[in-house]
């Protein structure tokens, strides 16, 4: 999430809007928001439905004991970032889709692991890569 | 699940401020990033 912060106003010059996908109610959402400071729409899907629909995976009980997990909490604390208590599906896993102005998708990553995630500099490559162009 | 250069899945969906929408309003005017999150903490 501070990579998406980090890098908004870098999305909004190539063009992009980024809209979140969680699974908490609104008021959670709108807390969730404020917390980190983003500056996103977000989308409530409590149900995981949205989640279903575009296939995102949910990993196994063994997935928590994944080395690159482990690595990439390691990594994460020796940075001083601190993770927060899990709310929602521990077990739901990330996705990223770049759907252009006539609803196409253009990218699409679903994270294999916890620590498999599209970076913002990945996602802003790919950003580029398709010359999406906004009229707004 | 929407693959690479196929239409995406079009929803309607509710929003943190509670209103409710088309997921396709948000790429009418400008692609979109969609993210979907672990969870939240």
């Amino acid at each position: 999430m501070a990579q998406l912060r980090h890098k908004a106003a870098d999305f909004k010059k190539a063009g992009a809007r980024v809209v979140l996908v969680g699974m908490g109610p609104p008021k959670e959402s709108e807390e969730f928001l404020e917390k980190f400071s983003l500056p996103f729409d977000m989308v409530c899907d409590p149900d995981r439905k949205l989640y279903d629909a575009y296939g995102l995976k949910r990993m196994g009980t063994l997935g928590f004991l994944s080395p690159s997990l482990v690595l990439k909490s390691l990594s994460t604390l020796a940075k001083g970032n601190l993770m927060g208590i899990p709310e929602g599906d521990v077990k739901q896993l990330a996705g990223v889709f770049i759907i252009d102005m006539t609803g196409h998708v253009g990218f699409r990553h679903l994270s294999a692991d916890p620590a498999d995630f599209a970076s913002a500099k990945n996602i802003l490559a790919a950003l580029k890569g398709l010359g999406k162009k906004s009229v707004s | 699940m929407p693959d690479i250069h196929k239409k995406a899945i079009d929803r309607k969906v509710l929003l943190s401020d509670g209103s409710q929408k088309k997921l396709s309003q948000f790429w009418e005017k400008e692609t979109v990033v969609l993210v979907f999150i672990r969870h939240f903490g």
